[in-house]
């Protein structure tokens, strides 16, 4: 077997993001608003397996840092099918921008897609700091205040909070799959408190609570209410180190809820929610 | 203020069209035996399809096709057209799907297996622009769908299940998606005018779209605009496109809509191109001329 031989057989079973990777590469590096893309993480450090995700960096200019982050998501959606509005990350460090996660169809698959929005100014400090290896670099400008232009000012919306319980449900998922325990047991407390704050959202949307403070008092007045806490209270007591089964259902009831306290948001996300509990692209 | 092109094609707020009104252009025919559709399937799943991309145009990518009984007997002959047609190779192959399609007993033109990739779309458009005036219908046998794969004509959302045959009259305006995937997988014959008439619909086979708001268009066609302005130019216009399936539109309402972006943005030749190329996918000639719905 040759040299060439070798590399077929390589570059045939590399994991499918790779190919997800270059779709990524090629739509963004068409834009004249794009100047950085660095790829992070396993894929960057030669590490990947068939269950990492996709981690691209993309530097903006500045002035267009904003336009880019309003209509990043109709792109991700119109381009690559991602099946939910992209989750404002709350996991990944400030790097002085913005993160999303894009869960993605791919080659039969759901492949998950963490994009790192920053101006082009901080490409050069974010690239030490993380190793990240540039596959576009082109020169940038300075704008001040771009990140602060586009951050928008408003608490999450219900479907905001049910896209980000399935988000983080299928990162738990993989973490369960790598025996990753303690990120598992941190995610899943990040799931249950999304869930309230969903049960907040839907029905005390002036709560003058903290957190996890008075949701007897607040929300527990009325059937509807009643209903919501008591599914709530059944995912808080499922085990704090999930399994596959504990996560499902625990999946299953913060849909119980939404589909009682906010079904508008559960009927905007309908077809996603199908494709999410479908065997052959769950992780 | 929207383009008065964007507002002039607002559908006038109407009753919602009625399942029967639906049923003239998509419909069941008939209930297929089950067990005779399972191994169609297990034979069209297992055998090596070469499937074909065509009609360029009319399409996102995705869109691919492998002909059973055509004019010229190759399996990778996919654009349709009047013949006397002939099994290829690939029917060969298939025997159950060959005896479904003699079982027909229908005076077939062209038959084809059609696979739509996930997040694929069948443009708005109508088909048989470029044969013969001549009276002719399309059956459909749903191999392998899902939910988010539909057929949308006179604004609704049509879930085509697997299980029935299926008749499409696509003379109406008409489009498929398959949004989410997996792969939708159909099973397509051209005849010439049978007796396939009737039909029906449940239901639960008719999603009715919204009426799009002005405020709707107007953010749509900003956001397009965006995308086209930080080089996202086919993006942009694909998203417009998209708007026919999630929305009842009026017929070329979305083209318009793209010719509108690119003349605000000076980009008059492309506002030419989706002008003319409207007219081709929507065949305005044919329509003009009377013959739409009735070929």
């Amino acid at each position: 077997m040759n040299v060439s031989t070798l590399d077929e057989l390589a570059h045939a079973h590399r994991p499918p993001q790779f190919g997800l990777l270059d779709r990524l590469v090629d739509m963004f590096e068409n834009s004249a608003a794009v100047t950085h893309l660095l790829v992070r993480g396993s894929l960057a450090a030669g590490n990947a397996d068939r269950l990492s995700d996709v981690d691209l960096v993309i530097g903006v200019r500045g002035s267009q840092f904003a336009s880019l982050a309003a209509v990043h998501d109709v792109l991700m959606q119109t381009e690559l099918g991602s099946v939910l509005p992209g989750w404002r990350d709350r996991i990944v460090g400030d790097m002085g921008g913005v993160g999303f996660v894009h869960l993605v169809p791919w080659q039969g698959r759901l492949q998950q897609v963490d994009l790192y929005l920053a101006p082009s100014i901080r490409m050069d400090r974010l690239q030490a700091l993380t190793r990240a290896r540039a596959v576009l670099a082109r020169p940038g400008e300075w704008h001040e205040d771009a990140v602060q232009q586009y951050e928008p000012d408003r608490d999450p919306s219900t479907r905001d909070l049910l896209v980000e319980v399935l988000v983080v449900g299928y990162m738990i998922r993989k973490r369960i799959r790598r025996d990753q325990h303690y990120i598992a047991y941190a995610e899943m407390h990040m799931l249950a408190t999304a869930a309230k704050d969903l049960v907040k959202a839907a029905l005390a949307p002036d709560s003058r609570f903290y957190g996890w403070y008075r949701l007897d008092e607040e929300i527990g007045i009325t059937p509807l209410g009643r209903a919501c806490l008591r599914d709530l209270r059944a995912l808080v007591d499922g085990p704090a180190l999930p399994t596959r089964e504990s996560l499902d259902r625990s999946i299953a009831l913060v849909i119980a809820i939404a589909t009682r306290a906010a079904p508008e948001a559960v009927e905007a996300l309908q077809p996603a929610l199908d494709i999410y509990w479908d065997n052959p692209v769950r992780v | 203020m929207l383009p008065p092109l964007v507002t002039d094609l607002l559908p006038a707020p109407s009753g919602e069209r009625t399942n029967e009104d639906l049923a003239t252009q998509v419909a069941r025919v008939t209930q297929l035996d089950h067990e005779m559709l399972e191994r169609i399937r297990h034979e069209v799943l297992t055998a090596a399809v070469p499937w074909t991309a065509e009609y360029g145009p009319y399409q996102s990518g995705g869109w691919w096709t492998a002909s059973l009984l055509n004019e010229s007997g190759a399996d990778d002959d996919v654009t349709i057209r009047d013949c006397d047609p002939v099994a290829t190779p690939l029917l060969g192959r298939l025997p159950t799907t060959a005896r479904l399609l003699a079982g027909l007993d229908l005076p077939l033109m062209w038959v084809r297996l059609a696979k739509l990739t996930p997040n694929s779309f069948l443009w708005e458009h109508r088909d048989y622009a470029d044969l013969r005036r001549t009276p002719r219908q399309r059956l459909h046998v749903p191999l392998f769908t899902n939910r988010s794969a539909a057929l949308v004509t006179g604004g609704a959302r049509i879930n085509l299940t697997v299980g029935h045959l299926w008749r499409l009259r696509p003379t109406y305006a008409h489009g498929a998606c398959n949004l989410l995937g997996p792969d939708r997988l159909h099973l397509i014959i051209d005849i010439y005018e049978g007796d396939v008439d009737g039909g029906w619909l449940e239901p639960e086979d008719i999603e009715h779209l919204p009426q799009p708001t002005e405020e709707e268009l107007r953010r749509c066609l900003a956001e397009a605009r965006t995308l086209a302005e930080l080089g996202f130019v086919r993006p942009a216009e694909k998203y417009l496109l998209r708007l026919f399936y999630r929305r009842s539109m009026a017929e070329g309402q979305v083209y318009e809509m793209i010719v509108e972006l690119h003349r605000e943005l000076g980009r008059q030749h492309d506002a030419d191109h989706w002008s003319g190329l409207r007219d081709t996918l929507l065949d305005m000639a044919g329509f003009a001329a009377g013959d739409g719905g009735s070929r």
